[in-house]
């Protein structure tokens, strides 16, 4: 089957996004498990291996989506919409944990966050959303969401 | 209809927005209480509406209104037995099919009805051509389109319920069963009419149809009436299982001849939602996206939850500290470390609470819980669980209260008991820093080693104790998962938001009160006879303690565990703040680490520090969880069951340890 | 594999329906079209399958399985239904091949 240049553009973009997530992911649980180093901190990946795993899924979603766009079939693009789409909930996650430390330290003077800076809490999870939001912003009008309508029940 | 006064039931199936035309309806103006004898929300309201004043009860969303469910017996019985001046069934507009099933059922039980087209929006901009007038006549039942997210058609449909009420009673058109069924209808109806006190209150067609679909609920309501015999033997001479499938398919057949007629294009197609589910149900990826999604909802939830949880610390603490500036004497006391403490330790966890319940209202009404339940369901059916007893579990892991609370979810009450029963064995976030120093003080490098241990011999625990439950307290299989997926949706912010208010409320008023009891209790304890200092060996604590203390001698603990342990019933934490009290160190961690580390003076060996963090972990949950699952069992005695199993299941494993431990030389 | 020949599919399937007179909902393979004939096995459980819309005559989907095989997931009556295989089986059912 002909891949569509449409699609062309999305395989690529998943491939580079997908490796990018996987081998943060892999790096933030090694360091998670004690392993730092001057590049690691350099690049502010925390110690956190559950974090990692996130990245590490998001990853292998956007991969998966590669994987089927490959082989043909259309709905590789719904995976790469739903990686897109879970990078943005973890940066949300991350702002909104971000915005809870800076209430601690500024605003409450908490003795344990004391030396803490916005810094401390920028992570792979936070920055790598930025090529999420590239995606995002690339093919935003698919994410319409056309047939899901308010909820409540 | 009695001085201008409506009553208006709302059904409808799960899934159709009935949560949203409830709030769209009534506002502000509700409130949640339980229906009788059961744990199931019942939700009132009220409305004033062209002079008239309207109740608006919320029943219980159902598909049918058989006695599958205790949901279903409940919506069911209040309509046949409380009657209600009229029912507004909510329809979902882009499933008709499914959801004029429960229509069907709802007009043999003789009811004034008015449907809402709910979803009208999303069927329209679909391209569904509903022919409301046709569909309308055809059922004999008014139907007003309503779009309950915006408030869309919510006063037309409020008019219409008036209206109906107005027109006083009214038979329905009812679905034809074939010949023979019929018959036998007609049969038991004579039989029923016989009975005044029956036919009176039950419409006897309704009552004989559900005699044929062999409906324990009903067939328990004829009992010991005058006509018991006459339906028994009626009832032997009919192969009910048989007639089961043909009234079904009748119902379904019935509708399957109005539809074609009023709606050219509902044929649902390729959507948004089935693209969703490719993802999130995949075979490979759909388990670790749960996972992921779940690690991001517990992130949120309890760290988001530190600054607001650190301003009502700070509160609670100020206020303390004005009391005790109050002077001495057992009022500021009783002020400052029982009420002021206590109410402390109610609302220090009410952050938390309201964040998870505010994302798991986004979860529900995405629709995306129903895919969790269907990804773990296997998992745990082995473990003798139901596919949604996984969330409340994991969330154990943060705090056991709001995790008792969701396994609302949960609608067979053997499924729910043991998940409530179990979930204290899931090690939550206060009893961590009790492992900390205990681990740090006797473990040294293998600290994270043993927490990790623990937290696994929790999980251990809770899923040997659900399996044991099961073959035991709560006989039989799980139920049944027979579930919609219901299609994706947009949560609103409104809904989610009620949802989040009505769990704080809940939490506050119900398991507040008997917090603040037991807080009050253990302040007692720690501060009598008068004029002892707060918890000190003089105190009754501290003789209940000295008391007890033979009990504890087998596991290694002396008198000042026990009372240690006694005050870990507020909150677990408090068992370091206790044993600081105890050991004359205060509140001074590191102090209190190396005192006890000193194993020759403070009685502690690794044996007995692994048997205290066992132990704390195991026994009785602390008050908040205690308060929730009276509140949620709606029992004493399953209350009191989970206290002395934990309780006791404690003492064998922290006996076990200490004896096993002392006998390869780490006692002491 | 994925548009094999629907009409082999087809007269695979109504084999196997005479080789085995009992195919159940349960051993449907994804993909697949099945028309309901009866349900088996009595009380509750039996009545929830029928007012969910598996009624004989009832067309079902059968989309797919949960990632650890159990529950199964099916289209009928126009929405998405999940049955464990327990219940499943109870679903007596005639294949009708594959496909949209």
């Amino acid at each position: 089957m002909a891949v569509s240049s449409e699609n062309k553009n999305k395989m690529a973009f998943a491939l580079m996004v997908g490796i990018i997530y996987i081998l943060f992911g892999i790096i933030q649980m090694i360091v998670g498990l004690g392993l730092e180093s001057g590049i690691t901190d350099a690049l502010l990946i925390p110690a956190d291996i559950f974090g990692g795993c996130v990245l590490l899924v998001i990853g292998a979603i956007f991969l998966y989506g590669y994987k089927e766009l490959k082989a043909g079939t259309n709905d590789g693009v719904a995976f790469i919409y739903f990686g897109i789409l879970l990078s943005l909930v973890f940066v949300v996650i991350y702002l909104l944990i971000m915005g809870a430390d800076a209430l601690c330290t500024y605003g409450l003077g908490m003795e344990d966050l004391e030396s803490w800076t916005p810094l401390d809490d920028v992570k792979p999870g936070l920055y790598l959303g930025i090529l999420a939001l590239m995606g995002f912003l690339a093919w935003k009008d698919k994410f319409t969401l056309r047939g899901v309508s308010k909820a409540g029940a | 209809m009695k001085d201008n006064k409506i009553t208006i039931a709302l059904t409808g199936n799960p899934n159709v927005g009935k949560t949203t035309i409830f709030n769209a309806i009534t506002g502000a103006r509700q409130h949640v209480g339980n229906w009788p004898g059961v744990t199931v929300e019942k939700k009132v309201g009220t409305r004033k509406h062209k002079g008239m004043d309207l109740e608006i009860v919320d029943l219980p969303g159902t598909y049918s209104l058989t006695a599958y469910s205790i949901d279903e017996v409940i919506a069911r019985d209040y309509i046949v037995e409380e009657k209600p001046d009229v029912v507004i069934h909510i329809v979902d507009a882009t499933n008709l099919e499914r959801n004029l099933y429960l229509t069907t059922q709802l007009m043999e039980h003789g009811a004034r009805i008015v449907i809402a087209l709910n979803m009208f929006d999303l069927s329209r901009d679909r391209g569904d051509q509903i022919d409301i007038d046709k569909l309308s006549n055809l059922l004999d039942i008014p139907i007003v389109p309503t779009v309950g997210s915006t408030g869309e058609g919510i006063e037309k449909l409020l008019d219409e319920a008036i209206e109906e009420v107005k027109k006083g009673p009214h038979h329905h058109h009812v679905v034809g069963y074939g010949k023979e069924v019929e018959r036998y209808i007609g049969e038991l109806a004579t039989i029923i009419q016989k009975d005044e006190r029956l036919s009176e209150k039950y419409p006897p067609r309704w009552m004989a149809i559900k005699l044929l679909e062999n409906d324990e609920e009903v067939l328990k309501k004829v009992k010991g009436s005058k006509i018991e015999s006459d339906i028994k033997d009626k009832l032997k001479t009919i192969d009910t299982d048989e007639l089961e499938a043909l009234m079904a398919d009748k119902r379904y057949e019935a509708i399957g001849a109005i539809l074609p007629q009023t709606c050219s294009t509902c044929v649902p197609k390729m959507s948004v939602s089935d693209m969703i589910d490719k993802v999130v149900t995949n075979k490979y990826l759909g388990i670790p996206i749960f996972l992921a999604l779940m690690w991001g909802a517990f992130e949120i939830t309890f760290t988001f939850a530190t600054p607001f949880m650190e301003i009502i610390d700070m509160g609670i603490g100020w206020l303390a500290g004005a009391v005790s500036g109050m002077g001495s004497g057992w009022l500021p006391s009783l002020l400052g470390d029982g009420i002021i403490a206590g109410v402390g330790a109610v609302l220090i966890f009410l952050p938390n609470i309201l964040i998870l319940f505010w994302l798991i209202s986004l979860l529900e009404d995405s629709g995306y819980l129903a895919r969790a339940a269907f990804i773990m369901d296997k998992l745990m059916y082995n473990l003798g669980l139901h596919g949604k007893s996984f969330i409340p579990m994991l969330m154990g892991f943060g705090c056991n209260v709001p995790a008792i609370m969701a396994t609302r979810s949960i609608e067979d009450r053997k499924d729910r008991m043991i998940t409530i029963l179990v979930n204290p064995f899931i090690s939550c976030g206060a009893r961590l820093p009790v492992y900390v120093l205990l681990a740090g003080a006797f473990f040294g490098r293998a600290a994270g080693s043993v927490i990790f241990s623990l937290y696994a011999f929790g999980i251990l625990v809770a899923i040997l104790s659900a399996m044991l439950f099961r073959k035991t307290l709560f006989k039989g299989k799980p139920s049944p998962f027979i579930m919609e997926l219901p299609p994706y949706r947009l949560p609103t912010l409104k809904t989610s938001v009620i949802h989040m208010w009505e769990r704080g409320q809940m939490y506050l008023k119900k398991a507040g009160t008997i917090i603040l009891l037991g807080v009050v209790f253990i302040w007692l304890l720690a501060s009598l006879p008068a004029g002892v200092e707060y918890g000190s060996e003089g105190s009754y604590a501290g003789v209940l303690g000295k008391v007890i203390a033979p009990i504890f001698a087998p596991l290694g603990f002396d008198w000042r565990i026990a009372v240690a342990l006694i005050f870990g019933f507020v909150a677990k934490e408090i068992v370091i703040g206790g044993l600081g009290t105890l050991y004359g160190v205060g509140e001074d961690e590191g102090a209190l680490s190396d005192t006890l580390a000193d194993s020759e003076s403070s009685g502690i060996y690794p044996a007995n520090a692994l048997g205290l963090m066992v132990f704390t972990l195991l026994y009785m949950p602390c008050i908040a969880a205690v308060g929730v699952i009276k509140k949620e069992t709606g029992s004493w005695k399953w209350t009191l069951f989970a206290l002395a199993y934990g309780t006791i299941l404690a003492w064998v494993a922290a006996f076990i340890i200490y004896q096993v431990g002392s006998a390869l030389g780490y006692g002491g | 594999m994925r548009y094999t020949d629907i009409n082999s599919d087809y007269q695979k399937g109504e084999r196997m329906a005479e080789l085995r007179p009992e195919n159940t909902l349960a051993q449907v393979e994804p993909g697949t079209n099945v028309k309901v004939i009866h349900v088996k096995g009595k009380g509750a459980a039996r009545r929830r399958i029928f007012d969910m819309g598996i009624v004989p005559g009832a067309e079902v989907k059968v989309i797919r399985k949960a990632p650890m095989g159990d529950p199964i997931e099916f289209k009928v009556k126009g929405y998405n239904l999940t049955m464990r295989k327990t219940e499943a089986e109870l679903v007596v059912v005639d294949v009708l091949g594959r496909g949209e």
